[in-house]
């Protein structure tokens, strides 16, 4: 757990981070409805929201805080779920071939 | 509902720090705007979900309409159980049988579903808003 602080402080201390996730969801509500490709559109939605997911992780669950061999830890634990997640892609690639269902 | 979300999960950093120093009612201040910001968002989810029934996009509209209800159902339960879940650690926690620890790790919770929005917002809300 985070070594802990004087009470009070806390909400001014985080506030920059939060005004950066209110920023970055306004991005990417003006993406949205810009005139790109939808793969473009994707992997721009998808890079910011890693970007304000990884401000969560690090600061409101400070994880910038915590011991490096934790944040170490962390790694093999993500690529395994990124390796798991591969189970869904064939369903995906059906889905684009618009045959969705075996019969 | 995102400016919501992202509020609470302030507010909830505001209720782990006062836990901490030991500063009791502030503790249960924070969570109960927690609380709060967790029910209006549910509560603008399900007026969402009445004005999409309205428009006749339902559970059974297709494949839109089962990513949409399933991916931002199990999102609004995770909200729901969270409340839930505040409501009983400040309970707990004001009578004595809960520590700081508890909220933090009820914090953790917090987070952890407002993390998951900020992949649920732009992967099925806004690839599909203008399209």
């Amino acid at each position: 757990m985070a070594a802990s602080g004087r009470s009070g402080n806390v909400i001014a201390k985080y506030l920059p981070v939060y005004f950066v996730l209110l920023a970055i969801a306004a991005i990417e509500f003006f993406l949205a409805y810009q005139n790109f490709s939808t793969a473009g559109l994707v992997g721009m939605l998808l890079f910011l929201a890693i970007c304000s997911a990884a401000l969560g992780l690090l600061y409101f669950m400070h994880l910038a805080h915590e011991k490096r061999s934790l944040f170490l830890s962390l790694i093999p634990a993500t690529i395994f779920v990124l390796l798991m997640m591969n189970m869904i892609w064939s369903d995906s690639i059906r889905l684009l071939h618009m045959r969705p269902f075996a019969h | 509902m995102t400016f919501v979300l992202i509020t609470s999960s302030l507010t909830m950093l505001g209720a782990v720090d006062a836990s901490k120093a030991g500063d009791k009612p502030k503790t249960l201040r924070f969570l109960a705007s927690t609380m709060v910001l967790g029910l209006i968002f549910a509560g603008l989810h399900i007026r969402e979900w009445f004005g999409l029934f309205d428009a006749g996009i339902k559970l059974s509209s297709g494949l839109f309409g089962q990513t949409f209800f399933s991916i931002t159902g199990l999102h609004l339960l995770h909200v729901i159980t969270g409340v839930v879940a505040l409501g009983v650690v400040a309970r707990k926690y004001s009578s004595g049988s809960l520590t700081p620890g508890h909220v933090e790790t009820t914090g953790l919770y917090w987070h952890f579903v407002d993390l998951v929005w900020m992949f649920v917002v732009p992967l099925v809300y806004l690839t599909n808003i203008a399209r």
